[in-house]
């Protein structure tokens, strides 16, 4: 008898986790990663040469990501990517990008990074090239984009 | 997805179909269409992937469809001639009203997922970052090529049926790449409820378990509608360890047929695969020595092995040939003071109804069945469940990155590889379980 007991309540308790489960099929769907920054792709397709490689400079640490990254890599293909966290310092982003050949730093949106962070500074190595001249729309105004090119 | 993405798809399922009827794979006795084609969708599939791959290897291109489809109309005659397959019985099968509304159920949920998979866009950060690229790189190419990604070293199965696809289309785009799923998580859910068919003192309910358990599996329905690969992992591993026990039942070469494909498949499918299949093996030869018939029980564990490294051989050579390493972040330094740490996190990630429900069904089942569970009906199962269990947990002990924070990551797509397998063994048992559900036809 306790048998048949407890098997109806596994079967009542699968049934719950069905019945949740079945949720996932009227839920909204998720935003792909990255979406924020998606106005700002083709200014990028077209600053970046295809053969080139650039850099990413993931704004948070491990665990905080938004999925930026990845979502950069896949619309930027087939130029090269690379990524390196933004507490890291100038020097090991110079060595990174002059060790792998990568010329571009793509800045989705500056806004990301802490105002003293050399991403936002004028640098004399690198060039920067705004998004502004380029913008279509008043899609994206929030975002403070650009791409930083080596110079030496 | 516009129409022209849905002939493509259409075109890719019909090619898959042929290809795996052709291959000779069939379910022993009397089966319905629908379980026949899921059967030959999922060969096909296997098949044609497997191609693309062999003519990567001696570097020519799979863009012209027919040069692929080729290669795996070789390779399906071939394993026809190695299966020989009996002819089918010609009578039909007759299936009752009851098992009719399951059948139901089972195909509205299925029609539910590919709905969402063709109308949600891909959100999957691996599918960016990974497979989806992979795919985008492979179909531009017509070839395996450098993507760039950081796991290079996997294995090719998945990027590979997805660029298939995109080269039929003859466009990129990634939500149209990750459509190919829910035709082989339908093609699945069918086998898996074959499977149960045959497995059940009432077939009736072989469809509500199966609706059961793809509802259940944590990450399984989510896998319809995101490009990423433990799906056809889940899919592809579950139906070699089924096929496997269903031999010990019924030593049909058939069943020894579907164990090889499909564990050779389950190898190609992710990094994860081979070791899965090495478990499988692990636990068959365990029950041979357990059962003192190594002579006659060892059969499926030298088919599904060898077939695995014969599956890999292709891609080892590739990687020779081209130079992609293998990096240390899923074997690095093993941590077992990390264990404590990793059991908390993996509590944390099933605390929930709809991420741990069925793991605590499964574990309920398992643990009401008790002494049942070494009984030779379950025991293969059992087995296979608790070692990939073990398994996950030492992967994630061995990880390089810190092992609790690897299994808040992964646990939920790295527990669906075997979950379907703990909960078949939870329906075998409430199956025996008889005034919970009347006796049908």
């Amino acid at each position: 008898m306790w048998r048949q007991r407890i098997g109806l309540i596994v079967v009542a308790a699968w049934l719950v986790v069905c019945l949740a489960r079945l949720t996932r099929l009227t839920e909204p769907a998720e935003v792909p990663p990255g979406q924020e920054a998606a106005p700002t792709f083709t200014f990028f397709q077209q600053q970046i040469p295809a053969t080139a490689g650039y850099l990413f400079v993931l704004p948070r640490e491990f665990g905080q990501d938004t999925g930026l990254g990845p979502r950069l890599r896949y619309e930027l293909y087939p130029r090269a990517y690379d990524d390196i966290r933004a507490s890291q310092d100038e020097q090991a982003v110079r060595d990174l990008m002059r060790r792998e050949n990568l010329r571009y730093i793509v800045v989705t949106d500056a806004n990301l990074y802490p105002t003293s962070h050399w991403l936002r500074q004028p640098r004399d190595w690198l060039k920067r090239t705004d998004f502004d001249a380029n913008r279509p729309t008043r899609c994206c105004a929030a975002l403070d984009t650009y791409v930083l090119e080596v110079v030496f | 997805m516009d129409g022209a993405g849905l002939g493509a798809l259409a075109l890719v399922g019909a090619e898959w179909c042929a290809i795996g009827r052709l291959s000779g794979v069939a379910w022993p006795g009397e089966t319905v269409r629908v379980a026949r084609w899921s059967l030959y969708l999922l060969t096909g599939a296997f098949l044609v992937g497997f191609s693309q791959l062999l003519l990567s290897l001696v570097g020519l291109s799979f863009t012209h469809a027919a040069v692929g489809l080729a290669v795996a109309v070789a390779l399906a005659v071939a394993i026809r001639l190695v299966a020989q397959p009996p002819p089918r019985p010609s009578r039909k099968m007759r299936i009752g009203e009851r098992e009719r509304y399951g059948w139901a159920v089972l195909g509205l949920l299925l029609a539910a997922a590919t709905l969402r998979s063709f109308a949600v866009p891909e959100a999957g950060w691996d599918a960016f970052s990974h497979w989806g690229l992979k795919a985008e790189a492979y179909a531009l190419t017509g070839q395996i090529t450098n993507a760039g990604t950081v796991h290079e070293y996997y294995p090719p199965l998945v990027p590979l049926l997805e660029a298939w696809l995109l080269i039929h289309r003859g466009a990129i785009s990634i939500d149209l790449a990750k459509t190919v799923w829910p035709l082989l998580g339908s093609a699945f859910a069918i086998c898996l409820t074959w499977h149960l068919r045959h497995a059940l003192r009432r077939p009736w309910l072989a469809p509500f378990f199966a609706a059961g358990i793809v509802l259940g599996t944590t990450q399984l329905l989510e896998g319809f509608w995101t490009g990423q690969a433990d799906l056809a992992l889940t899919a592809y591993l579950c139906l070699a360890t089924l096929a496997v026990w269903q031999w010990r039942g019924v030593p049909d070469r058939r069943w020894l047929v579907q164990a090889a494909l499909f564990a050779a498949a389950a190898s190609l499918t992710k990094y994860e695969g081979l070791p899965r299949v090495a478990v499988l093996v692990l636990a068959i030869l365990v029950i041979a020595i357990v059962e003192r018939c190594l002579r006659e029980r060892t059969l499926p564990a030298l088919t599904t092995g060898a077939a695995s490294i014969v599956a890999q051989g292709p891609w080892l050579a590739y990687r020779a040939t081209h130079a992609v390493a293998a990096s240390s972040e899923h074997l690095s330094q093993f941590q077992p003071q990390a264990l404590e740490a990793t059991l908390v996190a993996l509590l944390a990630v099933f605390g929930g109804v709809r991420s741990g429900g069925a793991l605590l069904v499964a574990i309920m089942a398992m643990a009401l069945a008790g002494p049942r569970l070494i009984r030779p009906r379950y025991r293969l199962l059992t087995l296979v469940v608790l070692l990939q269990l073990a398994a996950t947990v030492v992967a994630f002990l061995v990880s390089d990155t810190a092992p609790d924070l690897q299994a808040r990551t992964s646990a939920t797509r790295l527990f669906a590889h075997f979950m379907p397998v703990a909960l078949f063994v939870a329906a075998l048992w409430l199956d025996e379980v008889p005034p919970i559900i009347r006796p049908g036809r």
